[in-house]
């Protein structure tokens, strides 16, 4: 094996610690007691706490609107992944397919709402929840709705390749043997792709569940409908102390990590071994 | 009664300009194995996949056991496929995957259990029933997909280039298990090799393709030992037919500056000829190293060996030609040969661009 060049290795110790030195100031001051955070000038901030402790972490979770923003967030973030697979996946697998006149710039116009900045586009989505027939629908579903609106565009794309990774023989050996399009793209395409499938659900839920601007505008008449980010805001409005903030950021951080986990399992290599030669 | 039938099918695929196949004509009787031979590209797979309903007919009709079956989808034609790629669904276990079809047709779970052990016992894939096809060899990837296959009980067997990216160890015994199995079964099988040792074992009749038309149909010894043309007569047969490109004149064939008086073995076609093309294949081919009338006088190049036989080639008025030797002969480069043709394995064709055969 060759030895790491000292160049590169540089490069990777200041990359290393570019992403964790916030993490650890986030952690830190999530476990932070009083004295650790309020020095007055007197002492430096120590790099660890003088008395760890979890009450912010605590205080939080007795917190009903708490749970409340956290329940929402979750909730939001599943419907976002059901929607924009639902109806991402079927897309994604015709463009995948069926070649058109026009195939290039329908991709492009996929895109192109998210060429534009969220504080613009938000405006004129939201607008449109603001009035019939959308306002009836529950905030939950309006918010989910707007942020189906942000990765489908994203995991359209990102299906595509996952279905022109899937040998076209599946299908007509399927069609041979008697199944209906339906039939073969639910029992068949779909298992095949799901692992590939799941990048594309991972990032949904991290988008949604990072999601701000468009939440904030559509929760704003509507606080039942806001979610951890919104509520995160909400907190910050009364400037409370850096470690109930520091809390509150490493709680919203877990859902993301476990999600991923989670789906990143069903990721395994290989998704069409042993289907062709 | 004729099983398939296909007459003067063509297909054009819709972003080309020029037929893919055009004017198929077959008759397949029941229980026949057909195999379809040709150079890349020449569209023996499209044929397959017409018969099979993947692709739509663009001219000519199709007939399934007395029925036309142009329009009718893959599903309802009573046949089965296996292709190149096997195509098994690496989602599901191997028992999953030779009952799919039958769960799709809707036989109830007794009968695809019963259907399922047969299969595993004639493809000798007992014990693998719950694997996935990432975990199977290549030959049992092949016999799944042969199996998923057959318990469909198809009237007419698809099967293109399927023993294609075995070892040759692998080859040569799903070969043997194809022939049982065909015979067992009683199927008719249409079948897509490169393999010519395949094509001459496997068939009762053999069609030649050569650029999206048929030039023959014939039992494997008829596309062997009378071939139309000189492309069939240089396609069939490894190591291939010698030619030699010449003409016929005042009792003599003459090849590159060379003339070969015609009698013994080499006798001239009956019908008149000028330019034409001399084939006679490397077994038919004796050298003999004195002058000898109605040889082909040349000089050892070197020997080629193969193990069971040796090839030794001669450079004959400026080509290499081969003939079959014993193994192990031993003859030093640059000595004048003359290569003796065996009576009647010698085959004319016309000098032109088409090179028909002349009797
Ligand atoms: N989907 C397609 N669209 C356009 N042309 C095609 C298509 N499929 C095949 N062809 C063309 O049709 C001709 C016949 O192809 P086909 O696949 O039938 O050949 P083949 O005899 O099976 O060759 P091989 O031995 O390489 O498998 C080729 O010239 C090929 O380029
Ligand atoms: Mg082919």
């Amino acid at each position: 094996m060759k030895r790491i060049r000292l160049g590169w290795a540089l490069g990777l110790a200041v990359a290393l610690f570019m992403i964790l030195f916030p993490l650890y100031i986030l952690f830190k001051y999530s476990i932070a007691d009083r004295a650790s955070i309020v020095t007055g000038g007197r002492y430096p901030e120590p790099l660890w706490p003088f008395a760890p402790t979890f009450e912010m972490y605590r205080y939080l979770v007795s917190r009903g609107d708490f749970w409340a923003a956290g329940v929402t967030s979750v909730r939001i973030a599943l419907y976002t992944v059901a929607l924009s697979l639902t109806l991402g996946a079927p897309a994604a697998y015709a463009l995948a397919r069926y070649r058109f006149a026009g195939y290039g710039v329908l991709i492009f116009t996929l895109l192109s709402l998210r060429l534009f900045p969220d504080i613009a586009t938000v405006i004129p989505v939201v607008e449109r929840f603001y009035k019939p027939p959308l306002n009836a629908l529950p905030v939950e579903v309006q918010v989910a709705l707007a942020h189906t609106l942000l990765s489908l565009p994203y995991v359209i794309f990102m299906s595509i390749g996952v279905f022109q990774g899937i040998p076209k023989d599946l299908e007509e050996q399927a069609a041979i043997l008697g199944c209906s399009r339906l039939y073969t793209f639910t029992r068949i395409l779909l298992p095949v792709a799901a692992p590939g499938l799941a990048a594309g659900a991972i990032y949904t839920f991290l988008l949604s569940w990072n999601e701000f601007i468009f939440a904030y505008y559509l929760t704003f008449t509507n606080p039942e409908g806001a979610t951890l980010p919104v509520y995160l805001l909400r907190v910050m409005a009364w400037t409370p102390q850096k470690n109930l903030l520091a809390a509150l950021a490493v709680v919203i951080s877990v859902p993301v990590i476990l999600f991923s986990f989670l789906v990143q399992k069903y990721m395994q290599a290989g998704l069409t071994a042993g289907a062709v030669k | 009664m004729s099983h398939v039938v296909l007459r003067g099918v063509g297909k054009r695929y819709p972003n080309s300009q020029r037929f893919a196949v055009r004017n198929i004509n077959l008759e397949l009787a029941r229980g026949e194995f057909l195999t379809l031979v040709g150079p890349s590209g020449c569209g023996k797979s499209t044929t397959l996949r017409m018969i099979a309903g993947l692709e739509e007919i663009t001219e000519g009709d199709l007939y399934i056991a007395g029925r036309r079956a142009n329009d009718l989808p893959p599903k309802d034609r009573n046949i089965a496929m296996v292709f190149q790629s096997y195509a098994l669904f690496p989602h599901m276990t191997v028992a999953a995957n030779i009952v799919f079809g039958l769960k799709v047709k809707g036989v109830p779970p007794a009968e695809r259990q019963r259907k399922l052990e047969w299969a595993c016992e004639l493809l000798d894939l007992k014990g693998l029933e719950h694997r996935r096809p990432a975990e199977l060899s290549g030959g049992q990837r092949q016999r799944v997909a042969l199996g998923r296959a057959l318990v469909l009980e198809p009237e007419v067997l698809l099967l293109d280039e399927p023993l294609s990216n075995l070892d040759a160890k692998l080859r040569l015994r799903m070969r043997t298990e194809l022939k049982n199995l065909h015979r067992k079964l009683g199927l008719t099988v249409i079948y897509v090799t490169h393999d010519q040792a395949e094509a001459m074992t496997l068939s009762d009749r053999i069609a030649v393709y050569d650029n999206g038309r048929i030039v023959q149909v014939g039992t494997p010894e008829e596309v062997y030992y009378d071939p139309v043309n000189r492309f069939v007569a240089g396609f069939i047969g490894a190591p291939p037919m010698n030619f030699f490109d010449g003409w016929l004149e005042g009792g003599a064939f003459v090849t590159g500056g060379v003339r070969v008086p015609l009698g013994h073995g080499l006798q001239p076609p009956r019908e008149p000829a000028g330019a034409v093309t001399l084939g006679v294949r490397p077994e038919d081919l004796t050298p003999v190293y004195e002058e000898t009338p109605g040889a082909l006088p040349g000089r050892v190049a070197f020997i080629e060996r193969l193990g069971s036989d040796d090839y030794l080639v001669v450079e004959v008025a400026g080509i290499l030609a081969q003939a079959r030797v014993p193994a192990g002969t031993r003859v030093e480069s640059g000595r004048p040969v003359w290569l003796v043709p065996r009576p009647g394995r010698v085959y004319w064709f016309a000098g032109d661009e088409e090179g028909r055969r002349l009797r």
